[in-house]
């Protein structure tokens, strides 16, 4: 079992499961998990239109199935806002 | 018809006002405000004329569903040649003057000449006079004109589109202002308009619009509303607003800080929405205190928002302890990060004397951070600020320059140049972070590719409203694909903005449901196909205007630092901008030669031949 950091950015946390009022939180995932997987545990779906990063690096929606988390990942996760 | 039909022409000079008929051929290719705005700027005006001549016409334009119902229908654009840039400039603003100005019967509003002395434009319906602004309104704020206008016309409902004192004095990034606090910001229409000594326009309407089929309009505008209404991006965009961005700019390390020498802020935290939605320990009140919206909108993206009253920039001050237009995403970045300043009362009171004084608050902090960086290496000295420490940071230098630049008091005129000028002028043109010697906007280049080529082909110099590059950026640092959804968002946000409609509604629409209002509206089919054609037929039309002023492919690039200097954190870290591996394929897909110029073919496609 692995712990990866989750912090949702301009998201509000009500709507999801294990993070704190802040949007933050430390969310238990099996060994070899993936962003998805990472995501449906806190009860958002990989396929919505949000955007992501691991470690700061951008991850596709394509792609989340496919990029495995290692202990200690940083995951944050955005809304698709445009314009400003 | 979605068009009232009608032009009113004013020519300054002469003292005269001529209604004369809105060219149909023209509407049904260019649609109205920015589009056929532009199509009557590009046949009467000289592209090479100074944008403070008289020579150069100051367009007013409504758009067809401006004031018919449709959802964010109270858009109007200003279309001129821009004083900033010397390109052409096309600056959108929203409020509710544009609606009025429909509403009182006109499509749009060609101002020519400059009057002998300063006067204001006053439009009843087809009651249109030009009157003295001397000893009235002329060295007045925004704010003071909109009161006085409405008090000696004693219409509580009357419309008002303003320049400030930036404007009088020919700043080179005044706006031209409506409501208080919305404005039509970029370019520096608002210089134009004060060549012409013309203070204000105000308007008020009892007219009425039209559309061809008033059943299949209103179906089209229900189907969109319920679409709009309950979208999630609507919901943030009412509650949270735009300055939302700032978190996820900041997470992603693309926004602009410390004139670009960073992309990341440590004092994000304390200007961000969170910050401005903690109530004060001085009053108890946090800085955001309402939204707001503008006419015929759902939304409400806008920000009314209040001042510490012991904040140090607005003691003694009792005008700015009430309520104020807020922080916008645009307006904190460039008056936060960009200048490293995380007092979030002195970015709203910067934000608030922007909007008094009429200036563009993303030139304005842009132009104030190169000013701190030439500072910053001994370019410029407090010999040239009169004593003002103009450091990096300093939220009372960002107070004191907003005072200035405003007021076109000392340096502050220098400010007022815009960066690439007081650059120029100190001796380090590599230091502005300009495009056509217009300002960024919140988003580095270095993570977010796209915008990159969108600020470098940008008709009006950079700009993120220009193209729709956002969510690929978010989700890639790459430059494959960015050409394409460039060029496409280019032609889709140019058609768009054309309509009257304002571009936030495309957060939950597709173009199929503003092409379907556009159907009921207007006589003739439209089709998603035409709507695109008609955006590129627009963009080959400025990109013509430009060329004819004298751009050419070279003025289609980036600031060196950005192209040069790698991003020290974030998605980007290690990148520069990679113009020059997007720019050929752009070219290619527009249509354009190797050397960025629309060939015979294709301006024979899009009838420009």
């Amino acid at each position: 079992m692995i712990k990866v950091g989750f912090q949702l950015v301009s998201i509000d946390a009500a709507d999801y499961k294990g993070l704190n009022r802040e949007g933050l939180g430390d969310i238990p995932l099996k060994d070899g998990g993936s962003l998805a997987d990472a995501m449906n545990m806190i009860g958002m779906k990989p396929e919505l239109g949000f955007m992501t990063l691991v470690n700061g690096d951008p991850v596709s929606p394509e792609n989340r199935g496919e990029k495995t988390l290692n202990d200690g990942d940083q995951v944050v996760v955005f809304p698709p806002i445009e314009g400003g | 018809m979605g068009w009232q039909g009608k032009v009113l022409r004013v020519d300054l000079s002469a003292g005269t006002v001529t209604p004369e008929p809105l060219n149909m051929a023209w509407a049904e290719k260019y649609m109205g405000q920015r589009g056929l705005g532009t199509k009557y700027l590009f046949e009467e005006v000289n592209p090479s004329v100074d944008p403070l001549d008289p020579a150069n016409k100051l367009i007013f334009a409504t758009g067809p569903l401006t004031a018919t119902g449709a959802s964010t229908g109270g858009r109007y654009s200003v279309i001129t040649k821009g004083a900033l840039t010397g390109a052409i400039a096309c600056s959108n603003s929203g409020g509710q003057f544009g609606a009025y100005l429909k509403l009182a019967g006109w499509d749009m509003l060609i101002l020519e000449g400059k009057a002998p002395e300063p006067v204001y434009l006053y439009i009843e319906n087809d009651d249109v006079r030009i009157l003295p602004a001397t000893d009235f309104i002329w060295g007045e704020t925004v704010w003071d004109t909109e009161d006085q206008i409405t008090a000696k016309h004693q219409n509580p409902n009357i419309k008002i589109a303003s320049i400030g004192i930036a404007g009088e004095n020919l700043c080179r990034f005044a706006c031209v202002m409506n409501d208080r606090d919305r404005a039509a910001g970029r370019s520096g229409v608002g210089a134009v308009m004060g060549s012409k000594n013309l203070k204000a326009i105000a308007a008020y309407g009892t007219v009425g619009t039209k559309v061809a089929d008033p059943e299949r309009f209103r179906k089209a505008n229900d189907a969109a509303r319920a679409k709009l209404d309950p979208h999630a991006a609507r919901t943030r965009l009412s509650t949270i607003g735009t300055h939302a961005m700032l978190d996820v700019t900041n997470a992603y390390g693309s926004v602009p800080t410390l004139n670009c020498r960073a992309v990341q802020f440590a004092g994000t935290d304390q200007i961000n929405v969170k910050a401005a939605h903690t109530p004060r320990r001085a009053d108890g009140k946090k800085n955001v205190q309402a939204n707001k919206a503008c006419f015929a909108c759902s939304i409400g993206c806008g920000r009314i928002a209040t001042i510490n009253p012991e904040h140090f920039s607005v003691k003694d001050k009792p005008r700015y302890k009430t309520s104020l237009g807020g922080l916008e995403y645009e307006s904190i970045y460039a008056v936060g990060p960009m200048c490293g300043v995380d007092d979030i009362d002195a970015a709203t009171y910067a934000s608030a004397l922007c909007n008094e004084h009429g200036m563009d608050p993303i030139s304005f902090g842009a132009s104030v951070a190169a000013a701190m960086e030439l500072y910053d290496i001994g370019a410029i000295t407090k010999e040239q600020t009169g004593g003002m420490a103009l450091e990096f940071g300093s939220a009372e230098a960002l107070c004191w320059a907003a005072e200035v630049t405003g007021t076109a008091t000392g340096f502050g005129k220098d400010i007022g140049l815009g960066a690439k000028r007081i650059c120029e002028k100190y001796g380090h043109p590599e230091l502005s972070m300009t495009v056509k010697g217009q300002e960024f906007p919140g988003y580095d280049p270095r993570a977010m590719q796209g915008m990159g080529l969108a600020y470098a082909t940008s008709n009006r110099g950079a700009c993120h409203l220009r193209a729709s590059p956002f969510v690929d950026d978010f989700a890639h640092v790459r430059t494959e694909g960015k050409a394409e959804i460039v060029k496409k968002s280019q032609d889709r946000n140019a058609a768009w903005d054309s309509t009257g409609v304002c571009l936030f509604a495309g957060n939950a629409w597709e173009v199929d449901d503003l092409v379907a209002q556009l159907a009921g509206a207007l006589p003739g089919e439209w089709s998603v196909d035409r709507f695109f054609e008609t955006g590129e037929r627009i963009w080959n039309m400025e990109r013509l205007f430009n060329l004819r002023a004298g751009f050419t492919m070279a003025d289609d690039t980036l600031p060196k630092r950005v192209m040069e200097e790698p991003a020290p954190s974030g998605a980007g870290k290690g990148k520069v901008a990679e113009i020059g591996k997007m720019l050929p394929e752009y070219y290619e897909l527009r249509g354009w030669t190797p050397d960025g110029e629309p060939t015979t073919q294709t301006l024979s496609r899009l009838e420009l031949a």
